[in-house]
């Protein structure tokens, strides 16, 4: 009985082997495993033949993926074969799948850098919220001065050009006209001098970056006064590296003045733009408060907008019910609510891969005419034993090769579309310096959409095939 | 297929084993385990899966072949397909014998030099 039932055991996993090696061996391979029971434990007895018995089984176990990975490599290698000798068929279907491959990876690379990134240079970015659209100056006072959810509220004026002269040399220097907490309030250390922006006379902060270009990282500069606007202002610091300005990507900076300047040095501070409530011309970024949320202050910002209008006796916007105040993430390289997230993500996602759909289609279009030419030599195997299992698992092996191929390619391309996209950047120095990674997620992303492409254009000719056996 | 005789040196163990058991004439699965077995004293063991998976591979190799011809009728097992050394799989059983031996030569030749001295 004991006997029989490990011998129906042997004879289950024989079973489990690849259906081409049974066909040959399987028979054989069960009746020596049978044998081999049967004499140990006729000479050896049960004690005897546990251990080898354990081992015989271990032996099945263990050979069994090495059988699969046999017909595995040779399936691949049957493909190689065929796709050397249609090589103009091979590299054009490669090649539509890895452009349409490289343009979903650049894309999800690109937009995870650009819209997931925090702003360079600046302390615990998740705790910074940007005030949606701009505000005047003593609206921006007022929050600053009212709301307990935010501990620091900064405003600035960007961008603005200045005209910087140095040396005999002029140029014109994207930069912020800031608060004099700003620095303080974004947590961007400085990395050489001070952000001291409430002198009583004109001073700036440099970016590193104009530091080194502009002034060849020179510290005697420091305390120096340079024109700017035609007016004499003193160089107190230089930021941090990579650091420029709380909006890099709508407007990288690299010159920040404070708004103590006269408007002789920032002609944008005329015309009222630090009196005038009807002049919105700040940008506001603050810091919530130990335990707040962006949710709270924005609440709390509505109210003190609203109070603000009851005391000026504005009854025409008390009519109004709309919010008056709206909070955006103020961290990120782009300020973009939560919400709009998924949206943002996925609709160029969504056109990208319906561009990898197009090319999988016409890949498709092409394997489904070559396995029409093909029937004869696949009905031939069909006739010599083998299995429609196997023939479909051998497309489908050419289609996953076809499909790494094209995820290689994919891979290459998109990499130097990152990189041109960083020299391009590069060219245009009022933009911030952006260095896309190709990173890791997006390459086994990669590897994920070749492989399932591989299987989704293999599959269909496959089946079809399948199909026109069985009719 | 091409195959070289270099691409197969040194040969696995079991491949000798298989090899060499089949140098002495046609034998089925369980008949080229029971030879190894007793030529081995018992220290050698092809397990079944490891024994068929080899000759799988041998076949592709084109080391063994199946028989023309089934051998004589009183020592036939119909149940059982039976395997043959090809031409190539004698050369590269010499060839692994002539390796071995260069080896055991160097051994030995090593050891009587320090013994010497």
């Amino acid at each position: 009985m004991k006997m029989n039932g490990v011998i129906r055991l042997f004879r289950a996993l024989a079973r489990a082997y690849p259906e081409e090696f049974r066909a040959t061996y399987g028979d054989d391979m069960e009746a020596a495993a049978e044998d081999t029971v049967r004499s140990m434990l006729a000479r050896r007895g049960w004690r005897q033949s546990l251990v080898p018995l354990v081992r015989m089984l271990f032996d099945m176990l263990l050979r069994l993926p090495a059988e699969y990975g046999a017909e595995m490599r040779q399936d691949a290698r049957l493909a190689v074969r065929l796709m050397r000798k249609t090589p103009v068929v091979t590299a054009a279907a490669a090649a539509s799948l890895g452009i349409g491959i490289s343009s979903v990876t650049g894309t999800f690379s690109l937009f995870d850098r650009v819209v997931l990134s925090a702003t360079p240079q600046v302390a615990a970015p998740e705790r910074l919220v940007r005030l949606q659209g701009t505000a005047s100056f003593p609206d921006y006072e007022h929050y600053r001065d009212a709301s307990r959810s935010i501990e620091a509220l900064s405003a600035y004026v960007a961008p603005v050009p200045f005209v910087v002269k140095h040396g005999g040399e002029k140029e014109r220097v994207w930069g912020h006209i800031v608060t004099p907490d700003y620095f303080a309030t974004l947590g961007t250390p400085i990395y050489a001098g001070a952000a001291d922006l409430s002198a009583g006379h004109p001073t700036a902060v440099l970016s590193y970056r104009l530091w080194q270009r502009r002034f060849g990282s020179s510290r005697a500069i420091l305390g120096q006064t340079v024109s700017i606007n035609g007016k004499a202002v003193e160089i107190t610091g230089v930021a941090a590296e990579g650091f420029q300005g709380a909006s890099p990507m709508m407007s990288a900076a690299d010159l920040f003045l404070p708004t103590t300047v006269q408007e002789q040095v920032a002609p944008e501070l005329a015309r009222g733009a630090l009196t005038d409530r009807k002049v919105a011309a700040f940008q506001v970024i603050g810091r919530l408060a130990p335990g707040a949320t962006m949710q709270e202050a924005e609440t709390e910002l509505d109210g003190i907008a609203r109070r603000l209008e009851q005391s000026r006796g504005d009854t025409e916007a008390a009519q109004n019910m709309a919010r008056r105040a709206h909070l955006v993430p103020g961290g990120r390289l782009l300020p973009v609510p939560d919400r709009n997230l998924p949206m943002l993500m996925s609709f160029p996602l969504l056109l990208n891969g319906l561009t990898l759909w197009i090319a999988g289609a016409s890949v498709a279009h092409m394997r489904l005419a070559r396995t029409a030419a093909r029937s004869r030599e696949l009905a031939v195997r069909l006739s010599l034993g083998a299995s429609r299992a196997r023939l479909v698992r051998q497309l489908l092996t050419e289609t996953v090769l076809i499909a790494l191929l094209a995820g290689g390619i994919g891979l290459c391309l998109a990499w130097s579309s990152l990189v041109s996209f960083r020299d391009i950047l590069s060219l245009m120095p009022e933009y911030m310096q952006l260095a896309v990674p190709l990173d890791l997620r997006a390459v086994l992303f990669t590897v994920a959409i070749a492989i399932a492409s591989g299987f989704a254009i293999g599959g269909g000719p496959s089946l079809r095939n399948d199909a026109a056996r069985t009719q | 297929v091409n195959h070289k005789i270099e691409d197969l040196l040194p040969l696995k163990p079991n491949w000798l084993h298989i090899l060499l058991a089949l140098s002495g004439g046609d034998q089925h699965g369980y008949g080229i385990m029971q030879d190894v077995l007793d030529r081995t004293s018992g220290k050698v063991r092809l397990w079944p899966a490891t024994l068929y998976g080899s000759l799988r591979a041998m076949m592709e190799a084109e080391l063994i072949e199946e028989p023309a011809r089934r051998p004589a009728e009183e020592d036939d097992d119909a149940r059982r397909r039976y395997y043959k050394l090809t031409a190539f799989g004698k050369r590269v059983l010499a060839a692994e014998v002539a390796r071995l031996e260069d080896l055991l030569a160097s051994v030995r030749d090593r050891r009587t030099r320090s013994s010497e001295a």
